[in-house]
């Protein structure tokens, strides 16, 4: 947290007069007479935030109130744009580490009442379906020819750096994770196929404790839609694992505890759940860990080797939690 | 209801105090300015321009939401709405480009709702010498005034060609007066303090703008604003002619016998002082804006 100031402008459109700012990244805590308020620069083109806010007001439709609501300005505007960038502003809601509010329980529950009140079965295409099985793939291929060529350049160093030495220690098991993830793309994509389905919900896009405040009452509530998407339920479901297994509430028994709970309101099909094992097996974390010691100076090699050490560990846990989530379709097959 | 509770129950705003007797209030937000309005067309003309010219650089004195989210509240005998109101002027000199942009945006809005009949007047003009022909009540001492009249005909006749001239030119629909004690700075920006009366067909508003300007600035300021007001809003093919008819006006005739009208005589010095001041004022003004119309037809030429 930082002291931060505001342009006054945005906050005149709000009639704010605060006592105290703080700025919390790309979101300020403008403290007044009135009350806390959360006032958020959001990365978005006017498309981007027609979207958003279309995506607030669906939530409204069907009832979905575990959602911080966007405070209008005194004109009644969802946002100000100050010819640069788009604000919005919501009451100041805490997110308290520190309380023993069961935030996956939340988020899972949640997630399953959002993905069943937009589930939509897209009528099915095979055009459509192929170009997405095809652009998981190359996407899959690119980033393992990415690791691959990491590998030779580390392999050709006279010195290895104790990350790079890190990382070939674990660089055939992670292959074999990244051909796992391609091999249930393939098995999603037949599933597809064979069932001639395909559905989409709203999907959240980015589940995480981050984006979970509670009110007064000790309630859990969601920000941040800004990433809203209509696409399979999966992907908020794989974004909601990979956060959740970095937290020492994980256990395999809690995920597929979790699993059951969202499946209470929405069944995952057969297909859905390879899909979700592929995208939970390809060691996606490391890739992004491997950008980070490319493109940065800034971390030492200790910060780097322990951030590797900590995608390693969560690569394997969603590796065998991704095992057990196959297993009852495996021993049908 | 009060007022004061009404606009309490309503908005979010909490009112504290008249500022202003039914017109100005202090609220926990500042002052706000309470607008009472009978024609509902009116109100929704002045709702629409207020919404549509706001933008990035400039703000305008909006309709306040109320709580449940309308723009107004009913009352028995028409309407109420709430604004802001800001006191701090906004500066001109080197800000020509603000407010330059701002006119013109102006007229474009003026022009794309001129076929808006609600509460609209025709341009009063061609008569603003019809209450100043019989001067006699006004006693002996205004031969200044009167020697002035037949030149002011004069001055009436050519804007009365200018308007038959250019009959064919779609007129934009704007509030008749257009001042630049409007302006005020908030937060380093433009904020234009609207009115409320029937909006005119013409440039009269526009004309009334420069004068005030040009009251403050000088030639080279007024060359600049033109630019810019034409940047936005082209000013060719007629409109320039109708900006220089809307200043040949002799709008200083008619104000000159309203003082005199409305003051003690004692005052009469004072007044026909003024009036000779706006007179040659005015008299520049022109040659400056004609100066600006022709070097801009010459580029145009070219």
């Amino acid at each position: 947290m930082n002291a931060a100031s505001v342009d006054g402008v945005i906050l005149y459109y709000y009639d704010l007069f605060p006592e105290k700012i703080e700025s919390y990244g790309q979101v300020q805590k403008i403290t007044t007479s009135r009350g806390s308020y959360a006032l958020k620069e959001a990365k978005m083109d006017q498309e981007q935030m027609t979207w958003f806010l279309h995506c607030m007001e669906r939530l409204g439709e069907i009832g979905y109130n575990r959602v911080v609501p966007i405070v209008p300005t005194k004109y009644g505007d969802p946002y100000v744009f100050n010819g640069y960038h788009f604000y919005y502003l919501t009451k100041w809601l805490e997110n308290d580490a520190r309380t023993s509010f069961q935030y996956e329980d939340f988020m899972i529950d949640e997630l399953g009442k959002i993905h069943s009140n937009t589930v939509k079965a897209q009528s099915f295409s095979e055009e459509v379906v192929k170009d997405s099985y095809g652009a998981l793939v190359r996407r899959f291929e690119e980033r393992q020819l990415e690791m691959e060529r990491f590998t030779e350049m580390s392999e050709r160093q006279t010195y290895i750096s104790p990350f790079e030495l890190r990382y070939l220690s674990q660089f055939h098991r992670l292959m074999r994770m990244a051909e796992d993830a391609k091999q249930h793309v393939v098995g999603w994509y037949q599933g597809c196929e064979e069932e001639k389905r395909y559905r989409s919900v709203l999907c959240h896009g980015r589940p995480f404790r981050g984006h979970i405040v509670l009110d007064q009452l000790g309630e859990g509530n969601f920000i941040n839609f800004e990433k809203t998407i209509l696409d399979t339920p999966v992907r908020d479901l794989a974004y909601f694992y990979r956060a959740a297994a970095h937290y020492p509430e994980w256990s395999e028994q809690a995920a597929l505890e979790w699993l059951g709970q969202y499946e209470r309101h929405l069944p995952l099909l057969p297909e859905e759940k390879l899909l979700l094992a592929s995208y939970l097996k390809f060691p996606e974390p490391v890739f992004s860990t491997i950008q980070t010691y490319q493109g940065t100076h800034e971390l030492s090699q200790l910060e780097l080797v322990r951030r590797l050490d900590r995608k390693l560990n969560v690569m394997r846990t969603l590796d065998s939690f991704a095992n057990q989530l196959l297993q009852p379709i495996t021993e049908m097959g | 209801m009060d007022v004061i509770e009404l606009i309490g129950k309503h908005y979010t705003v909490a009112p504290i105090r008249w500022k202003q007797s039914n017109e100005l209030l202090e609220s926990d937000c500042g002052v706000k300015q309470v607008r009472f309005w009978t024609d509902e067309g009116l109100m929704n003309w002045h709702h629409a321009w207020r919404n549509h010219i706001e933008t990035d650089f400039v703000l305008t004195d909006r309709m306040h939401r109320t709580s449940d989210g309308a723009w107004f509240v009913p009352i028995d005998d028409g309407f109420l709405t709430l604004h802001d109101y800001h006191s701090e002027p906004f500066p001109k000199r080197n800000n020509e480009h603000i407010w330059g942009r701002f006119i013109g945006e102006l007229l474009e809005f003026g022009l794309e709702r001129s076929q808006f009949q609600g509460g609209k007047r025709e341009s009063s003009t061609l008569t603003i010498l019809d209450d100043v022909t019989d001067l006699r009540h006004l006693g002996s001492t205004l031969s200044v005034v009167r020697n002035s009249l037949p030149e002011a005909k004069r001055r009436l006749k050519k804007v009365t060609e200018v308007y038959e001239r250019l009959h064919h030119i779609p007129k934009p629909l704007l509030e008749p007066s257009l001042l630049t004690t409007q302006g005020k700075r908030v937060h380093g920006s433009l904020f234009w303090q609207g009115g409320n009366s029937a909006p005119e067909s013409g440039l009269q508003g526009v004309g009334r703008f420069l004068a005030d300007w040009y009251s403050a600035t000088d030639t080279k300021s007024i060359h600049t604003l033109l630019d810019q007001i034409h940047e936005r809003f082209n000013l060719m093919g007629g409109y320039d002619q109708l900006i220089i008819a809307e200043l040949i006006a002799p709008r200083e005739v008619q104000r000159c016998v309203k003082r005199l009208e409305s003051s003690e005589l004692d005052q009469s010095e004072h007044i026909l002082d003024r009036f000779e001041q706006e007179w040659e004022m005015n008299r520049k003004l022109v040659e400056d804006v004609c100066t600006w119309s022709e070097h801009l037809a010459k580029k145009v030429v070219r």
